[in-house]
């Protein structure tokens, strides 16, 4: 809720100097929506000790995770440098995946969790007129992925350390690069609408504290649906 | 021995179903026997003798198997497949030696692992060795990962 708070102050903010209705140079635009992150699947093979075959014998390789796809409350802020030059810092609440055992772990269920915080800025070009209705963009970011609050639940312990004290992990936060595109429609001079697709090229390491580790290409996939305001 | 070992396979599954199903046990996991001709002491023997051990175990699986037959209360973990495994690809498993043994066994106070001690082992490190000794005993390892396999397929079968 602070977030949306932010985009209230920020808009009032705004609404004071309002001139141009188009995405021209010097237009602020502010957006709210949903927005998805969807990772790849599974991950590596965690290193030993894992198991190779599943629980009905079958080779699977390796002891794997399934990291499942997260909504949140999401948005963003963008500056028109010039008519088609832009730059763009989409806000979220954090995402919190949920990781759950793939390959020779497959259907033990939930191994824990994982909040996941994306900064980018992404620099952009605007396709069309300033004043055009429809405007595809593409977009190139550089993001910080930050990962915290991550919880190993019982199932975890039970297959990596029974008996003995709770297995912990934690993820690595990492910097990635980040290609985008998307698309504003307008519906008024001041409201539009705004769909966009990023896929962040992210690899990151979970280490365990049984000294395991698990590499994982994550490479998530973002997608969101914004209705947005120009100033 | 063969049929002997056929014999208490099937004797053990009837154990299961009659003494522990049937008296209502709800989850009863069942493992089966290891391949034992794999064992420091089977190796050494000649190839004969280790594909009687081979069969015998085998036969005891088999029969145990097709005795426990399909319950929802009986979960079999099949130790066989998985040590076969960790023999095959010891790295996987984090163990540095699938064919000697940790303990010394020619010292005469170590007839078997029950008497090994960590004075008893032999040299360098023995830490991640899966036999304890000649006749095929787990070391404390082996049994970690064993306590492990069975956790996990607890959780499969939704038991944990």
């Amino acid at each position: 809720m602070k977030t949306q708070l932010k985009f209230l102050a920020l808009a009032t903010a705004l609404l004071a100097s309002g001139h141009s209705y188009a995405q021209s140079a010097g237009t602020w635009m502010v957006r709210l929506g949903a927005a998805t992150i969807t990772p790849e699947n599974p991950s590596g093979n965690l290193s030993a000790p894992g198991f190779t075959l599943t629980s009905s014998g079958a080779a699977a390789g390796g002891s794997k995770t399934y990291t499942a796809a997260d909504t949140q409350l999401g948005g963003g802020i963008t500056y028109m440098y010039t008519d088609n030059v832009s730059v763009d810092l989409p806000v979220a609440m954090p995402f919190r995946h949920k990781l759950s055992g793939a390959g020779a772990v497959q259907g033990v269920g939930e191994i824990g969790e994982v909040q996941a915080l994306p900064f980018t800025v992404f620099l952009q070009y605007r396709f069309f007129e300033a004043n055009s209705t429809f405007r595809p963009y593409v977009g190139l970011g550089a993001t910080y992925a930050y990962f915290f609050n991550e919880k190993g639940s019982g199932t975890l312990t039970a297959m990596t350390n029974p008996g003995g004290p709770p297995t912990r992990l934690k993820v690595d936060s990492q910097f990635a690069l980040t290609p985008q595109i998307g698309a504003t429609f307008a519906i008024d001079p001041k409201w539009f609408l705004d769909v966009f697709y990023s896929k962040a090229m992210l690899t990151t390491t979970t280490t365990l504290s049984t000294g395991q580790k698990v590499d994982a290409a994550l490479n998530p996939e973002s997608y969101g649906f914004n209705v947005g305001y120009k100033f | 021995m063969v049929q002997a070992m056929g014999l208490a396979g099937a004797q053990l599954a009837g154990y299961v179903n009659s003494m522990i199903v049937a008296n209502g046990a709800k989850y009863v996991a069942v493992l089966n026997l290891p391949d034992v001709s794999l064992s420091p002491a089977s190796k050494a023997k000649p190839a004969a003798i280790q594909g009687l051990i081979h069969l015998m175990v085998t036969t005891f699986n088999d029969q145990l198997k097709a005795g426990l037959g399909s319950n929802s209360r009986i979960l079999q973990v099949d130790v066989y497949a998985n040590i076969n495994d960790q023999v095959a690809n010891p790295a996987a498993y984090g163990l540095t030696n699938v064919t000697g043994s940790a303990c010394n066994t020619a010292l005469e106070v170590v007839v078997s692992s029950m008497l090994c001690t960590k004075d008893t082992l032999n040299t360098g490190d023995v830490s991640h060795y899966l036999f304890a000794e000649d006749g095929g005993h787990p070391t404390p390892y082996e049994l970690k990962l064993l306590s492990q396999l069975v956790a996990r397929d607890m959780l499969v079968a939704g038991w944990l």
